[in-house]
């Protein structure tokens, strides 16, 4: 399974907090790669409704790009921090943290 | 969802007036009461809302008087306790003291000056300009970096203590929410490229603007940041300069940092930044917009929300404006708004100098 994940919009524009990133569950840890692999999978990852256009409400609200490919299928879905999908959420929290480990610097 | 009798010209979401709410708080029956306060207090689920306006209609023949006069806020601050769940608990209404939060303390008393400004200087009631209650939420999240307005009310993370201090630590960022509601009320700025850009410009520049009013500076006083005090002592600034969010007078110098990377907004046209990141460059391109508006107000000199703020708050309301307009359209709204107050020439000369150039006569 290899996970696309792009944080986008807020308040601001940074460069550095808003850099890819992109996961190979092949190249993790056996037990971090099946607790992904499960968050897609409880949260009906596949299944999820394609992302909306630009809505008509609301201003710099973040906005989180999540591209799954696994098994030939390929999907993609558009979170904000108004989530309510728990296993969504843990996806995103675990995707936030990862991202945060490849800023530079910190 | 109440389009059908909408008793108002044009709403954010579907809420009776807060005169005709106060007003059944106060003489309602019990449960109309209940319902009343629960909708003051800003939820607005559907099935509060259907049962409001049955008996306010009986209530307004009975009650033709308004209980809350124009310029009288209504100010509700919420707390999310770190969870992401909105709206979250009451923490402070209109009228009560202090908590001792900084949070909950910035925000009401932000959602107050900037509620002010635009009664005092604009003569406009609240966002909707008919009186929309202020609702903010504080501590949502935990270390949540971000303020945003989601088309209802204000919300403000504490940030991550890393980067970010609170979001309510600078007013130009609680005012700079609250006027993205003024806008979509007024005009719908799409949320992306140049029309997105403008949206953000006017949002800094009324941040800016209640900044300036609340500490009574002049265009030439006024330091023109953005998010003054909201970084973290840890990110670098530019040219020794304490790092800040964004600066109108000078786009591309709030911070330049390792983590963060370099402050990305151009101040001129010839810099336009063209992306599919963050909705096609919304936070970085209206360096430009705000260039020009830092450029009219020091043109004209004096308390900038007084001609150049009077124009631009003229242009947003002006029914030329399109929601999908770009820098040119809007640049021209405001020169020819700006003849009523003959500083066109001034209005005129900003917009060349960040590269955008407009006829005098259109
Ligand atoms: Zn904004
Ligand atoms: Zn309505």
């Amino acid at each position: 399974m290899k996970i696309y994940f792009k944080p986008e919009g807020g308040f601001g524009f940074f460069p550095g907090l808003n850099k890819a990133l992109e996961i190979n569950c092949e190249s993790l840890p056996a037990d971090e790669a099946s607790h992904v692999e499960n968050l897609v999978c409880e949260a009906n990852f596949f299944d999820l409704p394609e992302p909306a256009p630009v809505p008509v409400r609301g201003a710099d609200m973040k906005e989180y790009i999540i591209k799954v490919e696994d098994k030939g299928r390929q999907h993609m879905v558009k979170l904000t921090d108004l989530e309510t999908n728990q296993y969504l959420r843990d996806l995103l929290t675990y995707l936030t943290n990862k991202q945060k480990e490849t800023r530079s610097g910190s | 969802m109440c389009q059908q009798n909408k008793p108002h010209r044009h709403s954010i979401f579907c809420i009776l007036p807060p005169y005709i709410l106060r007003s059944i708080a106060e003489n309602g029956s019990k449960e109309q009461r209940s319902m009343a306060l629960h909708v003051l207090s800003g939820d607005t689920t559907f099935r509060s809302l259907r049962a409001v306006p049955r008996f306010a209609a009986e209530l307004i023949k009975k009650r033709p008087l308004a209980f809350m006069l124009a310029g009288d806020k209504q100010r509700t601050i919420f707390s999310a306790n770190n969870a992401q769940a909105l709206p979250g608990v009451i923490v402070r209404a209109e009228g009560s003291p202090a908590t001792g939060d900084p949070a909950i303390d910035e925000a009401y008393d932000g959602l107050g000056l900037t509620y002010d400004f635009f009664w005092n200087v604009f003569n406009r009631n609240s966002i909707d300009d008919e009186g929309m209650p202020l609702n903010g939420t504080v501590h949502f999240g935990a270390n949540y970096s971000n303020a945003f307005w989601d088309g209802q009310r204000m919300v403000f993370g504490d940030g991550d203590g890393e980067l970010f201090n609170r979001f309510t630590i600078s007013l130009d960022v609680i005012a700079h929410e609250l006027a993205h509601g003024v806008t979509e009320d007024e005009t719908q700025l799409i949320y992306s490229s140049q029309s997105g850009a403008l949206n953000e410009s006017v949002s800094d520049v009324f941040g800016s603007l209640v900044k300036q009013y609340a500490l009574n500076q002049t265009a030439e006083g006024a330091d023109w940041l953005i998010g003054a005090g909201l970084f973290t002592d840890r990110v670098q600034g530019v040219g020794g300069n304490p790092a800040v969010l964004r600066s109108m007078k000078e786009p591309g110098t709030g911070y330049d940092d390792p983590v963060l990377g370099r402050d990305p907004q151009p101040g001129h046209m010839d810099d336009f930044v063209n992306t599919f990141e963050d909705n096609g460059g919304v936070h970085i391109n209206s360096g430009i917009p705000n260039k020009a508006f830092y450029l009219a107000a020091t043109n004209i000199g004096g308390y900038a929300w007084e001609k150049a703020g009077r124009v631009w708050y003229e242009t947003l309301l002006d029914s030329r404006l399109r929601s999908n307009d770009k820098f040119q359209r809007f640049a021209q709204l405001t020169v020819e708004n700006a003849k009523r107050y003959k500083v066109e020439a001034e209005v005129c000369d900003a917009w060349t100098k960040v590269g955008i150039s407009v006829p005098m006569i259109i």
